[in-house]
């Protein structure tokens, strides 16, 4: 993917400047069902949850992708499955980065793990944000901050 | 991670019984209905002096107002007044805790006056209106698993009981809906509904319930009692439910499932010692994780 444009900017972008607030994308709780999880990854059409414990610290996420990698494989019946807490399948070691980081900081983690969507953390290490590719270039282009 | 809960059970000056830690084997048991104030107090004395022998702990179960039979020619009960009397002489004369169920939402705050735990009948697991009941007394609460209903589909009604503010809940497992007049028992559904980090119970003599088999009333397969007590043990569970009777046959509830006492001591023994041997295996090997 090209990023380059956003690279040559002057202006250094600090992550939560373009990060999509708390509020804007899914987070679920470790203890809530996945079914809940889905539908509100549904609802905000992003391909991506982040789920907290009940300090708002970051367990882990669950995207898309682990969702059709669970459905080629799960054996159980459906329900079982949507009744079986987010947590079960989440990926705790996902990339993360800070608000106050730059955004190309975040492009460079973004490349590295071809992943379009980072967490975003404040110094304490809560979620505050998520920094979606997408919707972070159209931030820019719209406010036509380049 | 879903975290692990334990809780104590007992109130006032009795022996609180520690649910969850797996320390000890926890007996639920009692005659399925409270037939009379002489009649209890004797079940107690029995059944009380076995566990004790054995050292095993022990809540006294038994219902004031079996508001599920088939037939109304059945035996419904003392009722709610009569029964609580009952549980609460029975409570204070063998210093134990004691559980009755209840099937109306207006009848859960007397009923937790008085015991230590508060059951919801395994018809009515799914019924908001009792789940709120229950949790809004902050007993904890024995929650069957209803013969229609997967473990699964359980852990609804554990969400029904949080939100209404109760965490302290026992999710017993007593038997499945296999057509008609059948269950079958899918020991599965102890490891599924113990996901949801809270205890478990095992109710091995409803288990074995064939439901309104004899057409206005409950048959059952006894004979069955001992193995699946001890596979419900193997596979690990918190507690263990029996309903105990010194004559079965003119038991006023549940005839043909409830347990004769004879047979209470070697179940319990037997029991026991597969608690602690499960319990050396979970020191060894660990939560075994296949996938």
């Amino acid at each position: 993917m090209n990023l380059e444009i956003l690279r040559l900017t002057n202006k250094k972008f600090k992550v939560h400047e373009v990060m999509l607030e708390l509020g804007k994308f899914p987070v679920a709780k470790t203890t809530d069902f996945l079914k809940d999880s889905i539908e509100l990854m549904d609802n905000y059409r992003l391909g991506i949850i982040c789920v907290v414990d009940e300090n708002n610290k970051l367990s882990g996420i669950l995207t898309d992708g682990d969702l059709r990698r669970n459905l080629s494989n799960v054996q159980k019946p459906l329900a079982s499955y949507f009744l079986d807490y987010t947590t079960k399948y989440i990926k705790k070691d996902a990339s993360t980065i800070y608000e106050n980081d730059t955004l190309n900081d975040a492009l460079e983690v973004m490349e590295k793990k071809e992943i379009w969507d980072l967490p975003v953390l404040n110094d304490k290490n809560e979620l505050t944000g998520l920094l979606h590719l997408h919707k972070a270039i159209k931030k820019i282009l719209t406010n036509n901050i380049l | 991670m879903i975290e692990k809960k334990s809780f104590d059970i007992g109130y006032g000056n009795i022996e609180k019984i520690n649910i969850g830690k797996k320390k000890d084997l926890v007996f639920i048991g009692g005659p399925c209905a409270i037939e009379n104030r002489d009649h209890a107090l004797k079940m107690a004395e029995l059944i009380y002096e076995i566990c004790n022998k054995i050292g095993i702990k022990l809540i006294y179960k038994s219902c004031y107002d079996k508001d599920c039979r088939s037939s109304n020619k059945s035996f419904r009960g003392v009722g709610l007044e009569e029964g609580l009397k009952i549980l609460s002489e029975v409570r204070n004369s063998f210093n134990i805790p004691v559980v009755s169920d209840f099937s109306d939402p207006s009848w859960a705050a007397p009923t937790a006056e008085v015991c230590d735990l508060i059951q919801i009948p395994a018809y009515l697991c799914r019924q908001t209106s009792i789940l709120e009941a229950a949790a809004k007394t902050n007993k904890p609460i024995l929650l069957k698993k209803g013969q229609f209903m997967s473990p699964w589909n359980m852990k609804n009604s554990v969400n029904k009981l949080e939100n209404f503010g109760n965490n302290k809940i026992i999710l017993t497992e007593r038997g499945t809906f296999f057509g008609y007049n059948m269950l079958v028992n899918d020991m599965k559904s102890l490891p599924i509904m113990a996901e949801t980090g809270y205890p478990t119970c095992y109710d091995a003599t409803h288990s074995v319930q064939l439901p309104t088999s004899a057409g206005n009333i409950s048959g059952g397969e006894r004979e069955f009692i001992p193995f699946l007590v001890r596979s419900s043990i193997a596979i690990g569970i918190d507690a263990l439910f029996m309903e105990v009777h010194d004559d079965p046959k003119n038991a006023l509830s549940d005839p043909n499932t409830v347990l004769n006492i004879k047979y209470l001591d070697p179940i319990l023994r037997q029991a026991k010692v597969l608690f602690e041997t499960k319990l050396k295996l979970d020191n060894e090997f660990g939560d075994i994780k296949v996938d």
